[in-house]
């Protein structure tokens, strides 16, 4: 499924005005977009959901925390890839960062050419998990367009019941289950049981 | 003249310049003023006084080296940070240089913030070094809220990792005086770190305020203050705080603000306190501003 993307845009987090301000332009040397925020508030306030990207981070933080800003996050259900900077990479600060997901712990001062491979690593993820989450919620529309009996046949399907012994567990007639079976396959947009299978297992 | 004691100069017989005390006392018999002048060789106690001040000064510069360690870590993170910055702009600059028609004003630019950072950094550095290098050391006309802003600055990591909000209220009518800048920077190192630690116990729905305020009182002493709302000392714990070798804290020495107070009783100023558990604490000093400072 192809969609026209909006390009990536790369935040970051610091409220270190010399950090944001270098890191901004190094970032923009490589010819990707930027924005920078003081705050994790700032930017709960700004982010732009529609827009695939990654989110530098920095640990030490007044007010919220680079660690807490990532629990929010996925409260919020966001799910942005981060990169964490940090001053004084602590080992429970770090443990703590890649067990909630985290793509990499950086300490400062760090190799930048590492920080741009990781942005690249982390925005290749964030535009997998748009499109993985894309093709989620197009397949649970067409499973929600499925009356409740299709749903039973589906199920018993993917189970690879045959049609004779589905029609003897939903006690209706496979005349009947032949035609809930050629609805489900046109709902669902496939043209075999195979592809049925397939699409429903990979999701 | 009369009733107070002054010290001056006095020659000796055999040539010596000897430091004196001399008071005059006046009394009065049938209506006729009668003076009477006492001279005191005090070279003795002079001599006192300067091994206490060497004592002193010892016993700081050692505590001082302590402070340093303690602080380090958070004097790393105040390194890395310009460092970081130096790292990125350089890195931005070479990208710039590479680009098809380099854009000079965007380069030197950049060029000239790396700049800027390699000189913080150095500052952090330079202080460092003179905040543990000798022991025995020259006082010079200083300004105390310059002082102060200093040991913010080196407790900044500290202050924002526990969300403490600072608040200087700082006069500006202070006269430069002649103390030992490094001591004076170690009582205030020291009175901040002890409030940081009564800070960061709050529960977090409470704002962790850090006050420090400076004015001129009206003896004409300088007053410094350190306040904050922390948990407060407990009231058993008061009379001891500033006693040597007396700490609540589980790693601590119990050298601090006995050393503090040693420190401002040295610049002929007075150390005090006051503290309520569960709303706070004040530490103030005061430093003369004229005369007395001389030892």
């Amino acid at each position: 499924m192809v969609k026209s993307c909006p390009d990536p845009l790369i935040y970051l987090v610091d409220d270190e005005y010399a950090v944001r301000d270098s890191l901004t332009l190094l970032i923009q040397s490589t010819g990707q977009l930027v924005r920078s925020f003081e705050s994790a508030q700032d930017f709960l306030d700004n982010y732009n959901p529609a827009q695939p990207g990654c989110l530098i981070l920095d640990v030490r933080m007044p007010t919220m925390d680079g660690l807490q800003l990532q629990q929010e996050l996925k409260k919020r259900d966001i799910y942005i890839p981060i990169i964490f900077i940090s001053g004084n990479a602590e080992i429970p600060d770090s443990a703590k960062a890649f067990r909630a997901g985290a793509v990499d712990f950086l300490e400062k001062p760090f190799d930048n050419n590492l920080l741009l491979k990781r942005i690249k690593e982390a925005v290749g993820k964030d535009i997998d998990i748009r499109e993985k989450l894309a093709e989620r919620r197009d397949l649970q529309q067409r499973i929600d367009c499925l009356t409740p009996r299709e749903k039973e046949v589906l199920s018993l399907i993917i189970n690879s019941h045959s049609n004779k012994e589905s029609a003897k567990m939903l006690d209706i007639s496979p005349r009947t289950i032949e035609v809930h079976r050629s609805r489900i396959m046109k709902k669902m947009q496939v043209d075999s049981v195979t592809e049925l299978v397939a699409m429903l297992r990979d999701s | 003249m009369v009733g107070e004691i002054r010290e001056v100069e006095g020659l000796r017989r055999d040539g010596m310049v000897v430091p004196i005390d001399l008071s005059v006392a006046e009394f009065s018999i049938n209506h006729i003023s009668y003076y009477t002048a006492i001279v005191r060789d005090v070279s003795l106690r002079k001599i006192q006084e300067q091994q206490d001040k060497a004592h002193l000064d010892e016993l700081a510069h050692v505590t001082r080296i302590g402070l340093m360690g303690e602080m380090a870590s958070g004097i790393a993170h105040e390194i890395n940070q310009p460092l970081t910055a130096i790292v990125s702009y350089s890195q931005a600059c070479i990208n710039f240089i590479r680009a098809e028609k380099p854009d000079l004003a965007q380069l030197g630019n950049a060029l000239n913030k790396t700049l800027e950072q390699a000189l913080r950094a150095g500052q952090i550095i330079h202080h460092m070094r003179d905040f543990v290098k000798s022991k025995t050391r020259h006082r010079s006309t200083v300004d105390v809220n310059s002082l102060i802003q200093i040991s913010i600055s080196l407790c900044n990591s500290d202050l924002k990792h526990n969300n403490i909000i600072q608040e200087l209220k700082l006069a500006n009518n202070l006269p430069g005086i002649a103390i030992d800048g490094v001591q004076i920077e170690q009582v205030l190192l020291n009175l901040i770190r002890n409030s940081i630690d009564a800070l960061k116990d709050l529960p977090l729905e409470i704002p962790r305020k850090l006050t420090i305020h400076t004015y001129l009182n009206q003896d004409n002493f300088i007053e410094c203050r350190v306040k904050d709302n922390g948990k407060g000392i407990a009231e058993a714990d008061q009379e001891k705080i500033l006693t040597p070798f007396f700490t609540t804290k589980p790693d601590g020495m119990g050298m601090g603000l006995s050393i503090c107070n040693s420190i401002i009783r040295a610049h002929h100023g007075v150390m005090s306190f006051s503290s309520y558990p569960g709303k706070g604490t004040t530490f103030y000093f005061t430093l003369p501003t004229q005369g007395k400072i001389n030892g």
